[in-house]
């Protein structure tokens, strides 16, 4: 029950009162009256009669006089009494009226100061719904990134995954390039494989022909004394020639001796050039063993095998230039996509920046609630509750001020605070 | 060798993106989700060659964790990064003087927190 209606209960209760006094007052005044008046009419009827001749009127004006004056004194008490009832009862209303008087000023202070809370309460939802719309612009802006960079991510994963197909298309082709020469390699490999018996062979005619060289050796050494030895002779023909003049016995002796010597060295010189043709014919033999064709199949091959090397370096030239380009490739695409999932993570710090923010809304909230439940049991009621607010407000504000804003056009510094990143 | 460095923060949001940008970008990481944990891991034996706190944390706040960081042997200089929403010019102070190595506001990208991190942390 509140003040005023107790207030307007007792009002009632003292009006109500009053008539009760009123109407008893007026029933006993009446009773008393009666029952005088009866005695009066009842015990002086004989001095009536006296007092009708001692004053020359009659005895009914006495009675009428008499009667009179009983109802106005009775009257006039009973008026005394409802009076000072009246009195009692008025007193009792006005303190009761001053009482609500004093109950409406309250009232109306009370009223003033729950309207000036209001007025706070707008202030301080204002703010929150600044704080909201400044929460919801950064989830936004930042869901957005997050979209963007999702974009990117996946278009830096498409075109990667483009570039790897064309590789794989790539690596098809070289794959049969590196297939023709890995046949070429096992060729090379049979090629190399007759190469020792080849050799063997080719050193063996070798061989054979320095064989023969060295008994021409033996051959050049007899044709060298014989020159000697003709040389020699042909001196001595020359000193008898010239000591014999007309004599020339001694020139037969030396013909016949140079004749001999003519004769070996002839039969020296078959010999050599036996040695040479056999020798020569050695070779001839061995080219003509097919050697010769072989080895016109061996310079072929040998030709071949140049080729197919050449074509397996330039295969592997193609493919070291392919898997360059496609580590280079990958790599710039990785660096892509840590650097976009970088900045993904690094905008999913606005949560916490957000959720900060709400929970100082959250706390201001709370407080504010506990202000408005503690109205209940302040004997001043509302009237301390408006300051209180507006001081929740204040420290809200300045608490919002001591905190970062998200500035999405300006990374750099914050309108009220000091750079974003500082080194001490 | 990979570096370590441990991250301390309250939210959960937030470590999980910071150990992932930093593990991302070569980097072993230790997490805390307040001050006082943290201190339990730097006295268990977990030697950070940086350390990246919050400020405004339950139990044990960022400023009372530089101070007490510091205050370990093998600590001295340690880089610590404050990476906070706190924008207070003297909470930033204290910091600098309990010996903080650097001050960001969130939020702070990928790029930037790595630039930050190869300017302390020489070799990282």
């Amino acid at each position: 029950m509140t003040v005023l209606t107790e207030q307007r209960r007792k009002l009632a209760e003292a009006s109500l009162q009053q008539a009760r006094t009123l109407r008893r007052n007026m029933a006993v005044s009446t009773v008393l009256g009666s029952l005088l008046l009866s005695l009066l009419v009842y015990h002086a009827h004989a001095w009536t009669e006296r007092l009708s001749q001692w004053l020359g009127i009659s005895e009914a004006a006495i009675l009428a006089i008499m009667v009179a004056i009983v109802l106005l004194g009775t009257n006039f008490l009973a008026g005394l009494v409802f009076f000072r009832t009246n009195y009692r009862n008025a007193g009792s209303l006005s303190r009761t009226l001053e009482a609500l008087d004093d109950e409406l000023a309250k009232a109306e202070t009370q009223l003033e100061a729950s309207r000036d809370s209001m007025h706070a309460t707008v202030d301080m939802d204002q703010a929150f719904q600044d704080c909201l719309r400044q929460n919801l612009r950064d989830s936004e802006t930042s869901t957005l990134g997050i979209i963007e960079r999702t974009g990117r991510l996946n278009e830096a994963a498409g075109k990667l995954l483009d570039y790897l197909h064309h590789s794989s298309a790539n690596a098809a082709t070289m794959a049969v390039d590196i297939q023709q020469g890995v046949e070429d390699m096992n060729r090379i490999a049979s090629f190399v494989r007759e190469l020792p018996d080849k050799i063997r062979q080719d050193a063996e005619v070798i061989h054979h022909i320095l064989r023969e060289v060295k008994q021409l050796e033996g051959l050049a050494a007899s044709i060298k004394e014989i020159s000697q030895q003709t040389n020699l002779l042909a001196l001595n023909a020359a000193i008898e020639a010239a000591r014999a003049g007309d004599s020339g016995r001694g020139f037969a002796v030396v013909a016949t001796e140079v004749r001999a010597l003519a004769n070996r060295a002839s039969a020296a010189a078959d010999t050599i050039e036996s040695g040479l043709n056999q020798a020569l014919g050695a070779v001839e033999g061995s080219l003509a063993n097919s050697n010769l064709g072989d080895s016109r199949h061996h310079l072929e091959n040998a030709t071949q095998v140049v080729d197919a090397v050449q074509a397996l370096q330039h295969s592997y030239e193609d493919m070291r230039q392919f898997y360059k380009t496609l580590f280079s490739v990958v790599t710039r695409h990785n660096t892509e996509l840590a650097e976009q999932i970088a900045d993904m993570l690094g905008l999913m710090q606005y949560q916490d920046v957000e959720g900060q923010r709400l929970s100082r809304m959250t706390d201001t909230l709370a407080e504010r609630c506990r202000l408005y439940a503690g109205v209940e049991q302040s004997p001043t009621g509302f009237a301390h509750l408006p300051e209180a607010l507006r001081q929740l407000l204040t420290h809200y504000l300045e608490n919002e001020s001591r905190h970062s804003h998200p500035d999405h056009q300006n990374q750099t510094t914050t309108a009220d605070a000091g750079p974003r990143i500082e080194l001490f | 060798m990979p570096k370590t460095i441990l991250v301390v923060d309250d939210s959960v949001t937030m470590v999980m993106s910071l150990k992932t940008s930093l593990q991302i970008a070569g980097f072993t990481v230790e997490t805390a989700h307040d001050g006082q944990q943290a201190m339990d891991k730097l006295k268990s034996g977990v030697k950070p060659d940086l350390i990246i706190t919050d400020i405004n944390m339950p139990r044990m706040g960022g400023i009372d964790f530089i101070r007490n960081a510091r205050a370990l042997p093998g600590m001295r200089f340690t880089p610590i990064l404050a990476l906070t929403t706190e924008s207070q010019q003297a909470k930033r102070d204290e910091a600098k003087k309990l010996g903080a190595t650097g001050w960001l506001l969130k939020p702070v990208s990928g790029a930037d927190l790595v630039k930050v991190i190869k300017q302390v942390l020489p070799g990282a």
